[in-house]
């Protein structure tokens, strides 16, 4: 038998059909396991002790604290430092790259960067732990590198790459009769860059931005590694932390089955997918602000 | 027929490569002031190349060789060292398909003169409207001036992208095929207002349309397979070629 042109177009609508349904499924049936085993935790912990909370000590005899805005707290420090040295960096990489870099140059970079878009998260941990901390401490004086700092540093270096290639793409795809029109009137590449591409990349670059912060919310290991984990709540970027993705990965293969300790990290996993989710949503809504306005 | 003889610009024996392949093949020819100059010829001749040289955009494009010199005002415009964004402000141009920057109206017409130093509200102000009057704009847009360009209708928006480039006061305004993606109103309008800022700037404009360089073009220059074959008044160039290949094309008699 004879497959027609028709038969595998109908076969490949099908199948894309069914995987983009099933992947919906998938990440509707995560939450709602997170949200269900976490909903457990509050039978013996008190929610306003979990959401107020500042201490985060389940090991404590006789008083264990469940408090997660520690938690929350050292993963904003880290990703939001991640993004403060990642964003301006990544996009004027991407700009670079997209307008000003001779050919010869650009054919150099381009594999670079997309090879450390595939370093393992271990190996970076490694790099934290050898490299960048011991010189934190030697810069700043202390005693210890394995702070926050690092971990914003680590993840801004993670996060790099998804930045810079998408921001590039969505600074290429802006139709050069554009840039040309801002030429004939006299601007600078700079200006043009400035006034007329990147305001015209803006939607693919907050793409960019948040698939970046997404990178960096969800990383474990690195962070894992390079950060300390002290789970004081910690006094800003000299201070160790321990995110919630480190929290989750510590502590629940240690953690017998059934307890409220147990039950309570999967409550952590639901906050930290509620975050993720709310800020794809809010880029998702400027994204298309963008796209209409400008 | 105007009977101006002051070049404002002078192209000089100009070569172009793309690459190895030479695009121009030696041009010279004269643009006079206050006048509207037709470059007319079959696709691919090289005309929108050769306007390209006129403003240096081919600077963006690392395959581009320029040999031979272009002269505004008698000064060459091709030495590296001169200062490219000036000319480009000096020499204006309109594109082929209405670009305006995804930016509200007024933005689009102010931006020439903000990159170019000028932020004084009340003065943008007065600028941009009286840039919005002279391209005919001003009556339908007054009111909307806050709206994005892109809102606009194909020729209301090509009629921006004019507003734009006169904006800045530049001296030369190069037009590619600026009507070839409108209807005939707006055609007409566009050419309207050509015939009106002839007489403030040196226009050049690549048209396909015979009828319309006949309408709005003083002088015409005929080019073939990145040669200029023929150039002279309107009426010379249709009424009595020269030269056999002008004399074909002029009567249609290839395309
Ligand atoms: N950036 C470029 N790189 C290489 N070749 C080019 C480039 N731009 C144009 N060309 C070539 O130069 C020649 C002239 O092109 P040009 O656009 O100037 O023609 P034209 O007379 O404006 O044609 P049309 O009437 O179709 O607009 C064509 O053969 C074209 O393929
Ligand atoms: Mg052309």
């Amino acid at each position: 038998m004879k497959i027609t042109a028709q038969q595998t177009d109908r076969l490949a609508a099908i199948v894309f059909k069914t995987a983009g349904w099933l992947s919906v499924v998938v990440l509707l049936s995560i939450f709602s396991m997170l949200l269900f085993n976490g909903a457990k935790a509050f039978r013996t912990i008190s929610p306003v002790d979990f959401f107020f909370g500042l201490n985060w000590n389940p090991a404590a005899y006789g008083q264990p604290k469940f408090g997660i805005l520690s938690l929350i707290f050292s993963t904003l420090l880290v990703t939001l430092g991640a993004m403060l040295i990642a964003v301006p960096l990544g996009i004027g990489t991407a700009a670079y790259m997209a307008v000003f870099a001779p050919r010869r140059v650009y054919r150099l970079i381009k594999p670079v960067i997309e090879l450390f878009a595939g370093v393992p998260s271990v190996a970076v941990g490694f790099a934290g732990i050898t490299v960048v901390a011991p010189a934190i401490a030697w810069v700043f004086g202390l005693n210890n590198g394995l702070n926050a700092l690092n971990g914003a540093f680590l993840l801004a270096l993670m996060s790099l790459p998804t930045i810079i290639i998408v921001a590039e793409e969505a600074i290429r795809a802006v139709p050069p009769t554009f840039q040309e029109a801002s030429y004939a009137l006299g601007a600078t590449p700079q200006k043009t860059l400035w006034h007329v591409t990147l305001p015209a990349a803006m939607s693919g670059i907050l793409a960019a931005v948040m698939l970046g912060m997404g990178r960096a919310l969800g990383e474990t290991m690195t962070v894992l590694m390079a950060t300390g984990n002290a789970s004081a709540f910690p006094g800003g970027f000299f201070d160790s932390v321990r995110t919630m993705t480190a929290t989750i990965a510590i502590e629940l293969g240690e953690t017998a089955q059934g307890t409220a300790h147990y039950y309570v990290l999967f409550a952590v996993g639901a906050v930290l997918f509620g975050i993720s989710l709310t800020i794809n949503i809010i880029s998702e809504k400027i994204a298309r602000r963008f796209r209409y306005k400008i | 027929m105007k009977e101006t003889t002051q070049s404002k610009l002078e192209i000089r024996n100009l070569h172009l490569h793309f690459g190895k392949k030479e695009i121009l093949k030696g041009i010279s020819l004269h643009v006079p002031d206050k006048a509207i100059t037709a470059l007319i010829g079959p696709s691919g001749c090289g005309k929108s190349t050769l306007l390209r040289s006129l403003n240096r955009l081919h600077d963006l494009n690392p395959d581009a060789r320029l040999k031979g010199n272009i002269l505004l005002d008698g000064k060459s415009i091709l030495e590296k060292k001169k200062d490219v964004t000036d000319i480009r402000r000096r020499i204006g141009m309109v594109f082929q398909k209405p670009n305006p920057f995804p930016k509200t109206i007024f933005e689009n017409v102010a931006y020439g003169l903000k990159i170019n130093g000028l932020h004084h509200t009340e003065r943008l102000r007065e600028r941009v409207e009286h840039a919005l009057r002279e391209s005919f704009l001003w009556e339908e847009v007054h009111d909307q001036l806050d709206e994005p360009a892109l809102e606009l209708s194909g020729g209301q928006q090509q009629r921006l992208c004019i507003a734009r480039a006169i904006a800045v006061e530049p001296e030369v305004l190069l037009m590619d095929e600026p009507c070839s993606a409108l209807d005939p109103i707006s055609t007409d309008k566009i050419e309207h207002l050509m015939l009106r800022l002839r007489e403030r700037f040196c226009i050049v404009i690549v048209t396909h349309n015979m009828q319309q360089a006949q309408r709005v073009a003083d002088f015409t220059a005929f080019m073939y397979l990145g040669n200029l074959i023929e150039h002279g008044t309107t009426a010379e160039i249709f009424e009595n070629p020269q030269q056999e290949l002008t004399k074909n094309y002029v009567s249609g008699n290839f395309g």
